[in-house]
């Protein structure tokens, strides 16, 4: 017995490759479930009443962003599909989520038959979408799980499929803490940075377990 | 299970769960323990995240009341007031139990443990 803990903590204490951020999204939604999207701290049992009060807390914002003429929705890593459908209904029109986590993107597809919603699984950052075809990018929680290239691609790639004039619609955690291998803290100010060619404003920010969510929106320049 | 990590983790910078009352019988639902950032070197969190990275699953039996914003905008609840329930709160970690581990289960629980605090 104590053999096998010897054999397996050596195995732990060995340097390690940095698994790329899908591996890591694969293995952590093996590990909880639904659940993997949360903050840890979040217990299991609190799932529902979390993306309640998300909810409550950005849907009204979206609303007043939304000028009306909006068709076509990204959401951008879209996890087991909690906002899509909604989202889909908030612009009377269709909402496309993607992922790299086929596990979230195979529950959203059980949790969601409307011929408004679709779901795709994607290589990383990868949009299989056509440039300039998209009227908003709802963005809820996920850049800060990306760092260096990855970052940059997911940046390039969102600009590329929203149209001139169209929202970008951030959330992400800005609080002042430190992050870890799969986790990265930013400001709002870093946010406003990453997109050059979008009008962002930091609107408003909300508490979760103490730390600060802060939603960032704006319209890409024609 | 639970002895198993009662000895796994004797020497380790954590603080285990107290040993039961005389005279009472532990229901041995929820192994917690606390990391403390500055005797660990490792905060709460990252712990959970150095977890989770090994594959193993973890949560967090509970924050503390006051850390709920409905408690904080209905009453007015203050964490820093209830400064040992924070403390618990913002240092506990729940780790695999059930009677359903495997042996070697509990040796990759055991050996995670040990290696994010080393």
């Amino acid at each position: 017995m104590i053999g096998s803990f010897l054999n397996r903590l050596t195995g732990f204490l060995l340097p390690k490759r940095k698994v790329p951020a899908s591996t890591y999204w694969e293995q952590r939604a093996e590990t909880y479930g639904n659940r993997a999207v949360l903050n840890l701290v979040h217990p299991p049992e609190a799932y529902d009443s979390i993306t309640r009060k998300q909810k409550e807390e950005i849907f009204p914002l979206l609303a007043k962003s939304l000028n009306g003429s909006e068709r076509i929705l990204l959401d951008f890593g879209c996890g087991p599909g909690r906002f899509t459908a909604d989202l889909a209904k908030m612009i009377s029109g269709k909402a496309i989520g993607i992922d790299p986590v086929q596990k979230f993107i195979e529950e959203a597809r059980t949790r969601s038959l409307q011929a408004e919603v679709e779901y795709h699984v994607t290589q990383e950052t990868g949009i299989p979408l056509p440039d300039h075809s998209v009227d908003v990018v709802w963005v809820c929680l996920v850049l800060g799980g990306l760092q260096g290239a990855l970052l940059a691609s997911a940046v390039l790639e969102i600009e590329r499929v929203l149209r001139p004039g169209g929202l970008l619609f951030l959330i992400e955690n800005t609080s002042e803490m430190k992050g870890h291998a799969h986790w990265t803290f930013r400001s709002a100010e870093d946010y406003l940075a990453l997109f050059p060619k979008v009008t962002l404003q930091d609107g408003h920010s909300y508490d979760d377990l103490g730390q600060r969510i802060s939603i960032i929106a704006g319209r890409k320049l024609s | 299970v639970w002895a198993r990590y009662d000895d796994a983790f004797a020497g380790l910078p954590l603080t285990l769960p107290s040993a039961p009352e005389t005279g009472t019988r532990h229901a041995r639902h929820l192994y917690t323990v606390l990391v403390d950032e500055k005797v660990t070197g490792i905060s709460r969190d990252a712990f959970l995240e150095g977890m989770t990275e090994h594959a193993i699953g973890v949560g967090v039996h509970y924050m503390s009341i006051p850390e709920h914003p409905y408690y904080q905008s209905t009453y007015g609840w203050k964490p820093e007031d209830y400064p040992n329930a924070m403390l618990v709160g913002r240092q506990t970690v729940s780790l695999p139990i059930s009677a359903k581990l495997l042996p070697d289960d509990v040796d990759d629980v055991m050996a995670a443990v040990t290696a994010l605090l080393l």
